[in-house]
């Protein structure tokens, strides 16, 4: 490949009737305005390194009672007492834009590691089929196959691999060092998490008559840039996408400024019986942590 | 192999088989140390005033790609509203807007159509913004001038 052309200094001619004088002062401007943009996306970098080194990205159990303590003098505060009679352990989940993802998917590996019985074995070949097919939806949905293939081959063998894994999983704690691996591994854990981003667009692209109205952008910008987009936040049709597409069912419990809980279903005529896996995540304002009785 | 590493190989496998057109792009080297540096070349489109012209860019590809947008910047000077004279480029999708799902390939045909329809709603040179919005045919002329100067394939 050749030399770029070399090139002389461009002749700044006042096209706008510009005296040099001003032409010079824009040009300040501008330098300066380019120097504080820098600066400002510096800041914005420090302080999200600054919250990724306080926070690991899932947190051990906290009881309830302890996660309270922390939204002690909020209005939010009494809402974990009604929360409280059906949970009992909170994992936090580092606020990154990647929360809901995370857990929802610590969630569905824990279940699947650790759940043997016939209906949970059903649902996993369920899910697995699903996704062994998610590559053809992928790539029928406008993503190129080199895009695909590494996300596609990775969740696929991390999925696989709950099926028999090498640890003892009656035990918790390998289990819990089992799920950081994979989860809480920056690098690992951006190609599950993005996966998850992208067949939640696959399919809200596929079905794009049903959900466009629900969103204001047009559904191609809407999914490259509120859900493929690395650490943009997961909106409830995100969501709904998700659990439709692999077939299954989450509960949301959000906290209430009058002190009380609101509980969501999706989809909402999901059974609560334990023949299933049921995902349970606390919403408080802008954030999701995971949920455990 | 890092599977950012991967990736980009990837990439560079596609390309080679089926290059967007208009566009051409590669390694820097062919030391695989260097293989995240590369350069590319574009042809001005047709329909705007960089036809005739060869833009060259660097193009370097961070430790965390694809999470992290590439960075590509123009080596040879061009007069567009949003790139500067460090050849830096205002585009959302090496900004804010870059997703995973997003490869060198479109990046490049982002580029090109940028040529075609500047932003001068969104510029990094505001002169050269007001002029488009104030005097077309003045701007048409002045960066096809500029093309002529400094993108001329045959100088």
């Amino acid at each position: 490949m050749s030399e770029a052309p070399t090139s002389t200094q461009p002749d700044k001619k006042d096209d706008l009737g510009l005296t040099p004088e001003e032409i010079e002062e824009n040009k300040k401007a501008q330098q300066e305005l380019e120097a504080h943009n820098e600066a400002v996306t510096k800041q914005m970098e420090d302080l999200k390194n600054a919250v990724r080194k306080d926070m690991p990205f899932v947190s051990k159990y906290l009881t309830l009672d302890e996660y309270k303590l922390k939204w002690e003098g909020n209005k939010f505060y009494d809402s974990f007492d009604s929360i409280m009679t059906k949970f009992s352990k909170v994992r936090e989940l580092r606020r990154d834009g990647n929360c809901f993802y995370r857990a929802i998917l610590w969630q569905i590996f824990e279940y699947f590691l650790v759940n043997k019985s016939e209906h949970a074995l059903v649902e996993y070949d369920k899910i697995l089929k699903k996704i062994e097919g998610a590559k053809q939806d992928l790539m029928d949905n406008g993503y190129d196959e080199v895009v695909v293939d590494m996300f596609h081959d990775q969740f696929l063998e991390e999925f696989k691999g709950l099926s028999e894994p090498k640890i003892d999983v009656t035990d918790d704690e390998a289990v819990e060092k089992y799920l950081e691996e994979r989860l809480c591994d920056e690098s690992l854990a951006s190609y599950l998490i993005t996966y998850i981003r992208f067949i939640i667009s696959a399919y809200l692209k596929a079905n794009r008559e049903m959900y466009q109205p629900f969103i204001e952008l047009d559904m191609d910008t809407y999914c490259q840039i509120r859900v493929d987009a690395v650490e943009q936040e997961a909106e409830e049709i995100c969501i709904i996408g998700l659990m439709n597409y692999l077939d299954l069912a989450v509960e949301i419990i959000q906290v209430q400024p009058d002190g009380l809980a609101y509980t969501s279903k999706i989809p909402e005529d999901a059974v609560d019986d334990e023949s299933r896996f049921i995902g349970r995540l606390l919403f408080t304002p802008g954030h999701y942590d995971s949920l455990h009785i | 192999m890092s599977n950012s590493l991967k990736r980009i190989h990837k990439e560079l496998n596609d390309l080679s088989k089926d290059p967007p057109a208009g566009c051409s792009s590669g390694p820097m080297s062919e030391d695989e140390e260097d293989i995240r540096n590369w350069s590319a070349a574009i042809v001005g489109p047709d329909e705007s005033p960089y036809s005739g012209g060869l833009f060259f860019l660097n193009i370097t590809f961070p430790p965390d790609y694809p999470f992290k947008p590439p960075k590509v910047i123009f080596t040879t000077k061009i007069y567009h509203p949003n790139v500067n004279s460090n050849g830096s480029i205002c585009l959302d999708i090496l900004k804010e807007q870059w997703s995973p799902a997003l490869t060198i390939s479109k990046v490049l045909l982002s580029i090109l159509s940028l040529l075609t329809d500047p932003n001068p709603d969104d510029p990094l040179v505001p002169d050269i913004a007001q002029l488009y919005k104030s005097d077309i045919d003045k701007y048409n002329e002045k960066a096809a001038e500029w093309t002529q100067n400094y993108a001329n394939p045959l100088s």
